[in-house]
């Protein structure tokens, strides 16, 4: 019984397959009735016409679904080339900023970049060297910032950018923002390299950089020419260029370049081919760039291979469109060009340092005797302003009371003592540097008495 | 009228600012200018140039002399002076009094320079001027002209000796005054003690008692013309006033203990001492005018060593009150009571100063003795000397020395200590003694002698 109903059910699956052509409901029906199965030639003629128009609808259809295809593969097709030009940009950008800012002044921006751009401002004014600034004024203080991270390497470099910036005083304290401004303005930067190299002439340090520039131009030192024909005085960067490598083999190049190059090299550099390739002291990242930018720039590279600033220069160049890009890096470089100004010992040329204040205050202390037994002693302070000869020796002191308190004898009294302790004949002569005299040809000492009773 | 006045304003505007701004730009503004401060102090005597006076006679040359002399030993022996070896100098006395060469005295680095003369007048009495020069200033710092008998030679160089000191430090001097002490005299075992009087600087002492009476602590008024002291002059311990005019001596009221420990009041008008009774010592006070005595203290313990503010607000004394003699402060009246010392060892003998801005005491501490000085709330307690004995400090006028007692230790057989008057300044580092011609103990300093 069971078997039956299993047989029959077996047999149906052909019979379904002829259905499936829609055909069998037909067949069925009239062949069931004869107990035979033979295909009425009727519906297969019908089948056959259905048939004829299937093709044309899959023709139809599969041409619709191939424009479609097209369509859809085609319009990818079309972008397919923008791709590659991203990703090239965008990672030499990259790579290269951050490579110039780990090797040049790592350690230094971090701290130092934000805090001490402030203080290099004031030292910037006293500077006396800020007549020469003045000339090459073109006023944008910040990019002079960012040619000056060439001299990065060498740490006394970067002060005397700071110096330069501090003609602008206002200029300064903007740096953190110069840095896309720098961009717009390639000539901009150009000047402020000038500036810079007059400061350090204030420098004993700097100033024999400046002049080597001067120099290089007619020996046509391979790095030299090529930063110094942007600009004439933008040769200023290209000199701290050569020092670097020397301090700093390999880092110290990649780093310096970029600042620099930017500006200047972008166009000078094509011009300039430069057979020599010491590329090799540039880090992988550098390399990579360049062959994707190869397509755009292919002479550049070769130039840019020459030396590292030429390759950062490049760089700078392809991806000046994307000016966002390399001013982050801009700005950092100045901060720490700041930074590095008002390093302690630094040769700021317009401040006077903590250790040479310290050294002209024991000089006078040892003349500095009080009443340690007065009556409010270790409350008495003093304001003494004292002019200078310029072989150091105190000329004149006077007593400043900014206090109101030149009625109360104590005071006078102690005031009086503080007075007289510069012109004592062991203390007379002050331990004055020869470039800060503008500075300290007039000053006041502060006489305020500590472990006193 | 108005239009015109105005326009004439707006006009002058802009000229009226750059005149300004051209002002301001001329000058150097204060923050431009570098500072550099100075905090390392040195504490070296200011060397001073003290040319004898010159004088028309040799006596008033001879006058002169001993006038910077005097001059010269006050200003030395404050420590805050080192007078120039007179060989030094390059100018003479006679044309310094015209007008000192400035790079004369700079030459011998003399900071002040004292130029002056000595002439008699019609009427026997002796003129005196001088004149204080800065050196480095090329200035007149101050100058006097004095009129004195010939005999008060003495004061008046302790006053030309004031006069550069005040005005050198800003602080009135402490020269001109007196020193009330206990002479002693005789072996250890019985020393005779008697009232003495002298200048600060131990010239012209004099006798006031004859010493058949133990006499201690003697108290200066602030008139200095009177003393109080405690002696047991008529057998009964009792605290005594002195007319140092007229010798009259009175004993300062009736009670039934021993009162002593004596001290006038700022104003003079008071006496405050203790009274001891059935073994307690409380603090008493007598008004001078009335004879009328005050209990101030009243806990059954040992005050004693009461001395007033200057500003009379305030008493200082000592007390076991606490279980070991400290030193405490209260009002006037008695009230608030403090304690204000916390170190280790006893304190006695506290003193306030002149100044008011400190105390000094005695203090006792395992086998030494030491006299310091605390500020009126007790901190700051600084130690200015020590010794085998050290006791009974006084303050100069100024509240800048401290005059005391010093014994040194005697040798098995009690032979050899001896008894000595010292002064010390209130850094501890100019430790003077105060020559006298015997033994001396229990000193009082007078307040600047009226002129």
């Amino acid at each position: 019984m069971h078997d039956r109903p299993q047989a029959t059910i077996r047999k149906a699956p052909p019979a379904d397959t002829r259905s499936r052509v829609t055909v069998e409901p037909y067949l069925v029906v009239p062949g069931a009735a004869s107990g035979r199965l033979r295909p009425p030639t009727g519906r297969l003629q019908a089948l056959r016409r259905r048939y004829s128009m299937g093709p044309g609808l899959m023709m139809s259809l599969a041409l619709h679904t191939i424009i479609l295809v097209l369509l859809i593969l085609g319009l990818p097709s079309l972008f397919v080339k923008p791709p590659p030009q991203e990703v090239t940009i965008a990672v030499t950008m990259i790579t290269k900023d951050e490579l110039t800012r780990t090797t040049k002044q790592n350690p230094h921006p971090v701290a130092q970049a934000k805090p001490v751009e402030p203080p290099p401002l004031p030292d910037v004014k006293p500077t006396p060297p800020l007549p020469d600034p003045l000339p090459p004024p073109p006023a944008p203080p910040p990019p002079k910032a960012e040619p000056t991270p060439a001299p990065p390497p060498p740490e006394p470099k970067p002060e005397p950018p700071k110096p330069e910036p501090p003609p602008p005083p206002k200029p300064e304290p903007p740096k953190p923002e110069p840095a896309p401004e720098p961009k717009p303005e390639p000539p901009k930067p150009e000047p402020p390299p000038e500036p810079k190299p007059e400061p350090k002439p204030e420098l004993p340090p700097p100033e024999p950089k400046p002049e080597p520039k001067p120099e290089p131009p007619p020996p046509k030192p391979e790095p030299p020419k090529p930063e110094p024909k942007p600009e004439p005085p933008k040769p200023e960067p290209p000199k701290p260029e050569p020092p670097k490598p020397e301090p700093k083999p390999e880092p110290p190049k990649p780093e310096p370049p970029k600042p620099e190059p930017p500006k200047p090299e972008p166009k000078p550099e094509p011009p300039k081919p430069e057979p020599p390739k010491p590329d090799p002291p540039k880090p992988p990242p550098p390399k990579p760039e360049p062959p994707k930018q190869a397509a755009k720039a292919d002479p550049q590279k070769q130039k840019q291979e020459d030396n590292d600033f030429e390759q950062m220069l490049k760089n700078v160049a392809k991806t000046t469109p994307q000016e966002k890009n390399d001013q982050p890096p801009k700005p950092l470089r100045q901060a720490q060009t700041a930074s590095a100004s008002s390093l302690p010992n630094a040769p700021l040329g317009s401040r006077v340092t903590t250790a040479e204040k310290d050294m002209i205050a024991a000089a006078v202390s040892q003349c500095w005797d009080v009443d340690a037994g007065a009556k409010g002693a270790s409350d008495l302070r003093a304001v003494i302003q004292v002019e200078i000869n310029p072989d150091g020796t105190v000329r004149n002191t006077t007593i400043v009371d900014t206090e109101g308190r030149s009625s109360d004898p104590v005071w006078r009294a102690f005031a009086e003592r503080a007075r007289r302790a510069p012109l004592i004949a062991q203390c007379n002569k002050l331990p004055i540097p020869p470039e800060k005299y503008e500075e300290l040809k007039t000053f006041t000492f502060t006489f305020s008495p500590q472990g006193v009773l | 009228m108005m239009r015109r006045g105005l326009s004439i304003r707006l006009r002058a505007a802009p000229l009226a600012l750059a005149a300004m701004l051209g002002l301001a730009c001329s000058v150097p503004p204060a923050w431009a200018i570098e500072n550099i401060d100075v905090t390392n102090a040195h504490q070296q005597p200011l060397p001073i140039a003290l040319p004898d006076f010159p004088g028309a006679s040799p006596q008033e040359i001879e006058l002169g002399r001993n006038i910077t002399s005097v001059v010269s030993a006050d200003l030395e022996r404050s420590g805050l002076f080192k007078p120039l070896d007179p060989k030094s100098f390059i100018q003479d006395a006679q044309s310094l009094k015209a007008s000192p060469r400035f790079g004369d005295w700079r030459l011998i680095n003399a900071q002040e320079v004292v130029g002056g003369g000595v002439s008699t007048q019609a009427d026997g009495t002796l003129r005196i001027e001088f004149r204080l020069w800065d050196v480095f200033a090329g200035q007149q710092m101050t100058g006097l002209a004095l009129t004195v008998g010939q005999s008060d030679w003495r004061r008046i160089a302790h006053i030309i000796a004031d006069e550069i000191y005040k005005r050198t430090t800003g602080e009135e001097g402490y020269f001109d005054s007196r020193i009330v002490y206990i002479d002693e005299s005789g072996p250890a075992e019985r020393k005779v003690k008697r009232l003495a009087i002298m200048d600060q600087d131990g010239a012209q002492a004099k006798i006031l008692t004859d010493g058949r009476a133990l006499v201690l602590t003697p108290r200066f008024s602030p008139t200095s013309q009177e003393i109080t002291y405690f002696s047991y002059a008529r057998g009964m311990p009792r605290v005594y006033l002195f007319n140092i005019d007229t010798g009259q001596q009175e004993v300062l009221g009736e009670f039934p203990g021993m009162t002593y420990a004596p001290r006038f009041s700022p104003d003079g008008n008071k006496i405050i001492f203790s009274l001891s009774t059935n073994g307690a010592s409380e603090i008493y006070t007598m008004d001078l005018h009335t004879r009328k005595a005050t209990q101030i203290t009243q806990t059954g313990a040992i005050d004693t060593s009461p001395c007033y503010s200057p500003d009379s607000k305030y008493i200082t004394f000592n007390s076991d009150r606490g279980g070991t003699q400290q030193i405490y402060t209260m009002n006037a009246d008695g009230s608030d009571i403090k304690r204000i010392s916390f170190g280790s060892g006893r304190y006695a003998t506290p003193v306030w100063s002149p100044r008011g801005d400190l105390i000094a005491f005695t203090k006792f501490e395992g086998q030494n003795f030491s006299i310091g000085v605390m500020k009126p709330d007790g901190s700051g307690e600084r130690i200015l000397t020590n010794g085998f004995l050290v006791e009974g400090p006084t303050w100069s006028p100024n509240g800048r020395v401290l005059m005391f007692f010093r014994q040194t230790q005697s040798d098995a057989k009690g032979h050899g200590g001896s008894t000595r008057l010292y002064s010390v300044d209130l850094t501890g580092a100019n430790e003077r003694e105060v020559l006298t011609a015997r033994e001396a103990s229990d000193p009082a300093w007078s307040p600047l002698l009226p002129r």
